[in-house]
């Protein structure tokens, strides 16, 4: 008798201080993603003749591209990464994300990446965002397409401009990080945070990259990593909820 | 050797599904996500030989890949796809694919699960998308019990297919040719072909690396001279000019049966390939350095006993293997 008493006080013991220290773990809130695509100032819309800075003119028939490998760090400098962070934002459907299951606390940079990381691109047959029904792989050429972009243009060659962007290995790789510094940004339990990015679509004929040069990039090399260089830098953080 | 995550708990009927020769190195797919059962190896074999996967319905794996021709097609340079369309290159046998580091004759395709989506969407293959492939099978109840056998579900999807089919090509060995009982002491080759294999081992050997008689690389043998040919080979796909008209060095495994020979089918005979070997190779800056412009010099005595060991190569249990035939 003496020794389940000890036991079952030992036990409830044990009990309240694993519930104590989980608690803290078990903190967590959730995090909405708003992509706001932009012209320039204007706001960017498909089958729109859109002008550029350069004077050559866009419209636009499709733009998709992934969002992957979110990763948050807090005030203490911890990281914390979206396990299976893979999503594929489209201008003609999700233009939003949302995960669940993110640690409360107090942040002060977010990260992600735009494309695929190299592991995944050679990891075999994926579902999600990742299945290749999404039409955003290359049957020919095993890899993930990172950002599509078609559409018509008067000053591209054959009047159309198919940019769709990849490349994962060494030289190639056309992965690019967009890295946004969060004001001590407090998710709570149960809480919820909106981020909203701005995605100036203009920049892509960034640099002296011009449509009437380039009409056509559908493999990995120097012309994708100047889009996704300049597709990148149009992504801004604009304003937390 | 092999499924590392069943390695522990192998049953004795995925050992009898995936069966490695004792002389082969240890395979490059590990299908870990994707265990071999008989069920997903059955349902891969069904649709390997479903032309309902491309668009016409007349078009499947098979018609490009015969099993009497090794897996290849039935002795054409190109195949002919949906509305007779004309291939660009000729279609490689499917054979040892586990073993495989890269697939398609320039290398393209860098895992076995996905090596499908070419073939099946293809305009000039089975043109069809892999969304609609999969409406197409959910419509079939047959097709709905077969992916609940294998996967657990009959809620059909695009990765269920490509693991099935991914699972049907693993288990396409071929390691029981006369040339592999000779290797392991139950068989014997005649005078003529252990001519044929020294000389083999002496001229050939670095590319064509035994047992599976490929090393997996890119090479320029040199049946284009400086200008190339049509076709940048392996080039299109690195990028690099060094890798202009460098293809990847295919297996030799039932050789006999796996003509017209090279990336465009041009060379119809052994004998031509080993002529060509022997006194036709042409100098470019990207032939292989291991291959002399001019050829190996080989005399007509060697070329045919190099001939005769080739021909040891054929696996008629692989090639006669009811299991890997039409279940129709």
């Amino acid at each position: 008798m003496k020794t389940s008493f000890f036991s079952i006080s030992a036990l409830v013991a044990l009990l309240l201080v694993s519930f104590t220290a989980c608690k803290k773990d078990n903190q967590k809130g959730s995090l909405h993603f708003e992509f706001d695509h932009k012209w320039g100032s204007s706001d960017f819309a498909l089958s729109q003749t859109l002008t550029h800075p350069n004077g050559e003119t866009a419209s636009f028939s499709r733009l998709r591209y992934y969002v992957s490998n979110i990763q948050l760090k807090n005030d203490k400098g911890e990281l914390w990464s979206q396990p299976e962070s893979y999503h594929l934002i489209d201008v003609a459907g999700a233009t939003t994300l949302h995960i669940d299951d993110v640690p409360a606390g107090k942040y002060t940079e977010i990260s992600f990446m735009i494309g695929v990381d190299s592991t995944r691109n050679v990891s075999g047959a994926q579902t999600g965002a990742l299945s290749p029904s999404n039409d955003m792989f290359w049957s020919w050429n095993s890899g993930y397409i990172f950002i599509k972009a078609e559409g018509t243009s008067n000053e591209a060659a054959g009047g159309s401009f198919t940019y769709h962007i990849g490349g994962f290995s060494g030289d190639n790789n056309a992965t690019r990080t967009v890295t946004s510094a969060l004001d001590n940004m407090q998710l709570k339990h149960k809480g919820e945070r909106e981020l909203h990015f701005m995605v100036d679509v203009s920049k892509i004929w960034d640099n002296n990259f011009r449509v009437s040069a380039t009409a056509t990039v559908h493999m990995p090399g120097m012309n994708a990593k100047t889009v996704a260089d300049n597709f990148k830098n149009g992504i801004t953080l604009d304003h937390v909820h | 050797m092999g499924f590392a995550l069943a390695a522990c708990r192998k049953e004795p009927e995925e050992q009898a599904l995936f069966s490695v020769p004792a002389h082969f190195p240890a395979p490059h797919y590990q299908a870990l996500a994707n265990p071999l059962t008989r069920e997903g190896v059955e349902l891969g074999r069904r649709l390997f030989y479903e032309p309902l996967l491309s668009l016409t319905g007349e078009v499947s794996c098979a018609t490009c890949h015969a099993q009497p021709h090794g897996f290849a097609d039935h002795n054409v340079a190109f195949s002919k796809g949906i509305y007779g369309r004309l291939g660009r290159r000729n279609s490689p046998p499917i054979v040892n694919m586990a073993w495989n580091t890269s697939f398609m004759w320039d290398g393209g395709v860098n895992h076995i699960e996905i090596m499908p989506i070419a073939p099946l969407t293809d305009s000039v293959e089975m043109g069809e998308t892999l969304s609609n492939i999969v409406a197409k099978l959910q419509a079939q109840p047959q097709y709905r019990e077969r992916f609940r056998r294998a996967f657990g579900s009959d809620s059909i999807t695009d990765q269920r297919l490509l693991y099935a089919l991914a699972q049907f090509m693993t288990v396409l060995v071929s390691g029981d040719s006369q040339y592999d009982r000779y290797r392991q002491g139950k068989g014997s080759l005649d005078a003529q072909e252990l001519q044929g294999l020294e000389l083999f081992r002496l001229h050939c050997e670095n590319c064509h690396r035994e047992p599976l008689f490929t090393d997996y690389s890119f090479r320029n043998n040199g049946i284009d001279g400086a200008s190339g040919g049509d076709d940048p080979g392996r080039e299109r796909i690195t990028l690099s000019p060094s890798d202009r008209s460098r293809f990847k060095v295919p297996t030799l495994r039932n050789i006999a049966r796996t003509y017209p020979y090279m990336h465009d089918g041009r060379m119809t005979t052994l004998e031509a390939v080993l002529a060509h070997y022997a006194g036709g190779i042409k100098a470019s800056p990207t032939l292989d350095t291991l291959l002399p412009a001019g050829g190996l010099g080989l005399s007509a005595s060697e070329q045919a006993a190099i001939i005769a060991f080739l021909q040891t190569l054929n696996d008629y249990t692989y090639l006669n293997n009811p299991d890997f035939s039409d279940a129709f």
